[in-house]
């Protein structure tokens, strides 16, 4: 079941103050599951990465790095001598 | 002096055969390898460290190490999975040593990555919509290099690289429970840095915010 929630819906605030106070070691058991039935089960949030999601999809669309020429030659170089 | 584009790729035709050229440093099966892997690895690193230099090193680095290591390589992945790896620990490590090292260091802007990464707009006519879209790409480059190396890790393995939720928290040697709190916490840091943006392309029709708008969103921190 989705729960429709206004972006300022104390809960999804809430969600957002505990995902912003999360130091770098692994959160609490209970704190993950809180934060998965929330964020899967709200609308909101899910509107939300949606739209972040389109934004990267064309991100991801651009056109691959061009590779440097002289990085191939540097790494075959290093590993097989200078040729 | 023979140069890698002159080299005749369909040599190997075979992983197998191509092995055994690198362990014996042949120089034909190392440009086969760098031929066919390093531009995802290459896009990998760039997109791990945000910077073009950076991210010559950790290839290199990288590729360095797997010759070193290819007798440990067992087959069990592709030789393209084990170099992914392989660079992917490497950059890692990169940023571990980065952070513990330089406090001082001034973030990584976009313009860092301007020579690597040829910016073609979403095949838009308009003057207006290319600049658009070349300022938004600017902008996501300076937020994911914003966000702290554990979060950007998650954020580019899932979400850019494309690999599922198993494979990044393996890579990382972490839990999915936790990766999927990175990958959120990720996401919700680039939500708030690109608010500006998020109204516009999420609603197609309807008023385009412009640039200054974005800009002035975005500072303002305010959220999707």
């Amino acid at each position: 079941m989705t729960t429709k929630h206004t972006p300022d819906d104390e809960a999804c605030a809430h969600i957002r103050a505990v995902l912003a106070g999360l130091g770098e070691e692994e959160p609490a058991p209970d704190t993950i599951a809180a934060l998965e039935a929330h964020l899967t089960g709200c609308t909101t949030c899910g509107e939300a990465e949606a739209a972040l999601a389109v934004v990267i999809a064309r991100y991801k669309a651009q056109v691959p790095p061009v590779l440097p020429l002289r990085l191939e030659q540097r790494i075959l170089d290093q590993i097989c001598g200078a040729g | 002096m023979e140069h890698p584009w002159e080299i005749d790729l369909t040599v190997y035709d075979n992983e197998a055969a191509l092995l055994e050229g690198l362990r014996q440093r042949d120089r034909h099966a190392c440009t086969c390898v760098l031929k066919w892997f390093m531009p995802r690895l290459y896009q990998l690193a760039l997109r791990m460290t945000g910077n073009a230099d950076e991210a010559e090193d950790v290839v290199q680095e990288g590729f360095i190490k797997a010759c070193a290591q290819i007798d440990r390589f067992e087959g069990r992945s592709g030789l393209g999975s084990w170099l992914y790896r392989i660079v992917l620990n490497t950059a890692l490590m990169h940023l571990r040593q980065q952070k513990a090292s330089d406090r001082h260091r001034v973030p990584p802007t976009a313009e860092d990555m301007v020579p690597a990464i040829e910016r073609v707009p979403d095949g838009a006519d308009d003057p207006g919509d290319q600049l658009l879209a070349v300022e938004l790409r600017a902008q996501i480059d300076t937020a994911i290099q914003a966000l702290p190396p554990a979060l950007r890790a998650a954020f580019v393995l899932r979400d850019l690289e494309g690999l599922s939720t198993a494979e990044a928290a393996l890579a990382l040697g972490i839990s999915e429970a936790a990766l999927k709190v990175r990958l959120h916490r990720a996401r919700l840091a680039l939500r708030t840095a690109l608010a500006g943006y998020l109204t516009e392309a999420s609603a197609p029709g309807t008023a385009r915010p412009t640039l200054a708008q974005g800009r002035e969103a975005a500072a303002k921190g305010e959220s999707a």
